[in-house]
């Protein structure tokens, strides 16, 4: 069936079309979420929660843009929200466990991928959103500026100025990654 | 080093940052569908309530429509069943756009200044309800006002749905949906032209 039509069924609440817009958008929305928080429950959540305000707000879905660009609006949103709700807990809750949402993989003697995951990991909320969108996960400019409701230079302009700040980061390296 | 090897490098590294595990699609929609039958088991309950307070304003409403015809020395039969139950319920209607309009404008500067509240969401339940109440009324029998109160019903579920913790994307959507829909002016005008209208049929 046609997005558009399963788009028509859903906004009546029929609960096969939920379930067929779920099935084509789920991945992407979960891998984005798992790779901006490294947290699997807490990937689980924003997708649920994703899911949950779109099916809710299908009405307000105009069809100006396309579903999954505004699906993926809502889902940045929720990701930043989560984000922001763990680093506000970090701040005041216990050290252990805030310590461990968001880490990723940590080696005593990390190499230079590991090397670059960490500078990933401490890019402004900003630029590491827009470097997991567009190189880890695969976006294209407009993809990110939709979701992000930016415009596609500022888009192009944030992920030029993180990986300068990556370069920068890893500059100790320099010469190793054209190996 | 170049830049270009820079970036090769990263092309091929960073699709090994955070490598998600399987997608646990089933247990995902189970949980949404069980937070979902949740919200509308609540959402039924407190509807409830607002629909009793709901046909309480609406009856205020026809109430002062009656009693402004016996003040014009108009006999209530007689105002009543000249404009019939439409005249009634559509100067109930334009009440409630004139409440609607209120609230709206309410809501647009508390979403703004960050501090729209469980209060906001009562309230935007209670305007609801009665919206849907109107939608099975004469009132509705009029395409415009139909159209209106449709558009308005929209709005509304989505405020009463509202959560503080809500981000400036969600609230950027309502209010995409009232300008869209030209709402607030169509609210103004439905309201100032309904009351021109039942006075002159007063008089």
């Amino acid at each position: 069936m046609e997005e558009v039509q399963l788009l028509e069924k859903a906004r009546r609440k029929d609960a096969d079309a939920e379930r067929g817009l779920y099935e084509r958008h789920v991945d992407r929305v979960y891998y984005l979420a798992y790779r901006m928080t490294g947290d699997e429950t807490m990937a689980q959540d924003i997708t649920q929660d994703t899911f949950i305000k779109a099916f809710d707000k299908l009405d307000s879905f105009r069809g100006d843009s396309k579903f999954s660009t505004w699906l993926h609006r809502i889902a940045t949103t929720v990701t930043l929200n989560a984000l922001r709700k763990v680093k506000k807990f970090r701040l005041e809750g216990p050290m252990e466990l805030a310590d461990n949402v968001g880490a990723g993989t940590v080696h005593a003697e990390p190499d230079l991928t590991e090397k670059l995951y960490r500078a990933i990991d401490s890019l402004p909320e900003r630029y590491r959103t827009v470097v997991v969108m567009h190189d880890v996960e695969g976006y294209k400019h407009q993809e990110i500026a939709g979701a992000l409701g930016i415009e596609v230079g500022t888009s192009k302009a944030q992920l030029s100025r993180a990986r300068a700040q990556l370069r920068e980061m890893l500059s100790d390296f320099a010469g190793e990654w054209a190996l | 080093m170049t830049e270009d090897g820079f970036e090769d490098f990263m092309k091929d590294a960073a699709k090994g940052y955070r490598k998600p595990p399987s997608v646990p699609r089933e247990a995902m929609w189970q949980r949404i569908q069980e937070v979902r039958l949740a919200r509308r088991a609540r959402f039924r309950t407190v509807a409830w309530g607002a629909g009793m307070a709901a046909a309480l304003v609406i009856g205020v409403a026809i109430g002062r429509y009656a009693y402004s015809n016996v003040e014009m020395g108009q006999p209530i039969a007689s105002g009543v069943e000249e404009e019939g139950a439409h005249g009634a319920y559509r100067y109930a209607a334009a009440d409630h756009f004139e409440r609607a309009d209120a609230f709206l404008a309410m809501f647009a500067a508390e979403a703004e200044a960050g501090t729209a509240d469980e209060e906001i969401k009562e309230w935007a339940l209670n305007l609801m309800v009665t919206t849907q109440l109107m939608l099975q009324s004469p009132a509705a029998e009029d395409p415009a006002f139909r159209e209106l109160l449709e558009d308005l019903e929209a709005i509304l579920v989505q405020i009463a749905g509202y959560e503080p913790e809500w981000g400036e994307m969600e609230l950027e959507l309502i209010e995409d949906g009232i300008q869209e829909r030209n709402v607030v002016l169509r609210l103004q005008a439905l309201a100032a032209n309904t009351e021109t209208f039942t006075t002159e049929g007063v008089e």
